[in-house]
């Protein structure tokens, strides 16, 4: 039996020693194709970085731009989806993501 | 099957795949220390790298027909991902042959059990039964986990076409 689907998004995330790699979670890949159909959804992404303390300082600030080109979405329709949280199955962290919404981003996407 | 046995079957799938992949024009290794990885797989010209997991199981005949078997996957493994990401393929082993592989990226996998629920959460583990339709080798032949046709995976080495060297 599937899984119920969970609310918000969900990326999950596979830290490695040049970078980390970025995923929409199964379950909310097949709720924005539900929501929005015929977003253009990413695979993955790669953002590789030189060393530890450059993942500390840039990662977070670059999430919120992860999750619009993970999703190909605006701001303004991942926030209708609900929270964002980026997941690390191999240390079981998750990380909350802070949207900077803008309402007047036009919505298109 | 002792452990003895498992360790020779194991080995001996991963003979089978790596075969595959050479048949293809494709260079293939087995990396030095285990890690996870059985098989770095690699396009000689262009670089492209695959990280391939190979996992076997000897299946057991069905009366009814066909024959099934069993594969289980570490779950944290599953859901991680990396670049270059894990590509499954399970080899099967019946009657003195083997069946075609089942081949399957590590994101593919993920979103069946999460999203079409095939395989089943035991100990840490994603454990598969596929159902084989057919004998190996005939025409015909289709592949089920539960109720999800897997059939399209059957020896699905379409990402790497064969290269003429």
């Amino acid at each position: 039996m599937a899984a119920p689907a969970p609310t918000g998004i969900i990326i999950v995330a596979g830290e490695q020693a040049d970078g980390t790699t970025y995923q929409l979670h199964p379950l909310s890949r097949a709720r924005i194709e539900a929501r929005f159909p015929g977003t253009r959804l990413l695979r993955s992404l790669f953002v590789g970085l030189d060393t530890q303390t450059d993942y500390t300082d840039m990662h977070g600030p670059m999430w919120e731009q992860i999750v619009l080109l993970l999703t190909g979405l605006t701001l303004a329709r991942v926030h209708e989806l609900g929270d964002v949280v980026i997941r690390f199955p191999a240390s079981g962290r998750e990380v909350a993501v802070p949207l900077d919404l803008h309402l007047d981003t036009p919505a298109a996407g | 099957m002792s452990q003895l046995q498992t360790l020779y079957t194991g080995r001996a799938g991963q003979a089978f795949v790596m075969a595959e992949f050479a048949i293809r024009g494709y260079n293939v290794a087995v990396p030095e220390i285990d890690r996870g990885d059985d098989l770095f797989v690699v396009h000689d010209t262009s670089g492209a790298f695959w990280r391939v997991q190979v996992k076997t199981a000897n299946a057991k005949v069905l009366a009814k027909g066909g024959f099934r078997a069993q594969f289980r996957v570490r779950l944290s493994q599953l859901q991680t991902p990396y670049t270059p990401d894990l590509t499954y393929v399970f080899a099967t082993r019946v009657a003195g042959r083997w069946a075609d592989c089942v081949v399957i990226p590590r994101d593919k996998l993920y979103a069946l059990h999460s999203v079409d629920g095939v395989g089943t959460l035991a100990g840490g583990y994603v454990v598969l039964g596929l159902s084989y339709r057919a004998a190996v080798g005939q025409a015909g032949a289709s592949l089920e986990s539960g109720t999800t046709d897997l059939s399209p995976l059957l020896g699905d080495f379409s990402w790497w076409p064969a290269i003429a060297h």
